[in-house]
């Protein structure tokens, strides 16, 4: 009989982790970075502070990032930033709402890394545009890393750069992605 | 009369590109070192928040917050980036500081339960629309009082 009870928690636990699996993963420290490379510069800044949620069930995939959250190596460059482009006062935040559009073909309970093709809408400045993007979806000991690299054109999101900085700023700036979700 | 006007022209030209230079590179300052702008209670600032965040916006964001209060937990990620949230176990709601990196070990020290006064840049508000409860989000934030 003990040993009949160890066998059935033993396998509503495993039933359990499996449930957990396949459930929603969330992060609040994920990185979001961006690179802009002209031949007169590089600016790259990062933010650590990326909500994120996925719901493994459906591959529903939401991030939210404050714009003033984007530390950027000068001082200088972080102001003008907030101040003349983003205009961060005004449009606090960015944000993802989208699929993960294989989500289906992703085994989230076991350690491997898969390519998850991503489709949504991106929201940067007030104006939200339709973006895919490629990336990994790395499965460790019950946690998921999402990496994932993708371009935005700076004139899609109504960003004006001044006339002053045009050659120092590029028209299409790389995104990176870099988030580990945990189980909610 | 000509040379010493030069040289001081040359010396004002010369004067102007060493401060062009030092603003172009000038780094985000430590904000252990920078006077606060608001000090406030990790409760106080919560309620703004949650009262009128557009509100709390004029009033606190990209402003240097000194706040007080309990620890929840001290988060150190992957990378060995420390994230100290602020707050009540018993509300969903908290702050969650970023802590600068110049001051890990300041932050590897302190324990949940305890309380503390941390000094960042309020970077805004991240409203409760994903389930995960909302959180006000300061950055490059320093240990200014530990408390057991």
């Amino acid at each position: 009989m003990k040993k009949v009870n160890i066998v059935i928690s033993g396998l509503l636990l495993l039933a359990s982790l499996a449930a957990n699996g396949q459930g929603k993963f969330y992060t609040k420290t994920g990185r979001i970075s961006f690179f802009s490379s002209t031949p007169l510069e590089d600016i790259d800044a990062i933010n650590r502070s990326v909500v994120g949620i996925l719901d493994t069930k459906t591959g529903d995939l939401q991030f939210a990032a404050l714009m003033k959250g984007f530390e950027f190596r000068k001082a200088l460059m972080q102001e003008h930033f907030n101040a003349d482009y983003v205009e961060s006062s005004k449009y606090p935040k960015a944000e993802f709402k989208g699929q993960i559009a294989n989500s289906s073909e992703i085994n989230y309970t076991t350690n491997g890394s898969f390519t998850a093709r991503v489709k949504g809408k991106l929201t940067i400045h007030g104006v939200t545009k339709d973006i895919e993007a490629n990336g990994t979806i790395t499965v460790k000991d019950g946690k998921l890393t999402l990496a994932s690299t993708f371009n935005v054109l700076v004139a899609d999101y109504n960003i004006t750069i001044e006339k002053l900085y045009r050659d120092n700023i590029a028209k299409t700036i790389k995104i990176t992605v870099d988030c580990t979700l945990s189980p909610l | 009369m000509i040379l010493p006007l030069t040289v001081l022209v040359v010396l004002g030209v010369l004067f102007g590109i060493w401060k062009g230079l030092g603003e172009y590179n000038r780094k985000n300052e430590d904000l252990a070192h920078v006077k606060a702008d608001v000090k406030i209670s990790t409760a106080k600032l919560i309620h703004d928040y949650e009262a009128n965040d557009s509100l709390a916006n004029e009033n606190y964001l990209g402003k240097v917050i000194e706040v007080n209060g309990n620890i929840k937990k001290v988060e150190r990620d992957e990378k060995g980036f420390y994230t100290v949230v602020l707050g009540d176990t018993l509300v969903h709601s908290s702050i969650r500081c970023s802590v600068d990196t110049v001051h890990n070990a300041d932050a590897a020290d302190l324990r949940a339960g305890s309380s503390t006064t941390l000094r960042g840049a309020c970077t805004g508000f991240n409203k409760d629309d994903m389930g995960l409860g909302s959180d006000v989000i300061l950055n490059r934030c320093a240990v200014i009082i530990k408390k057991d």
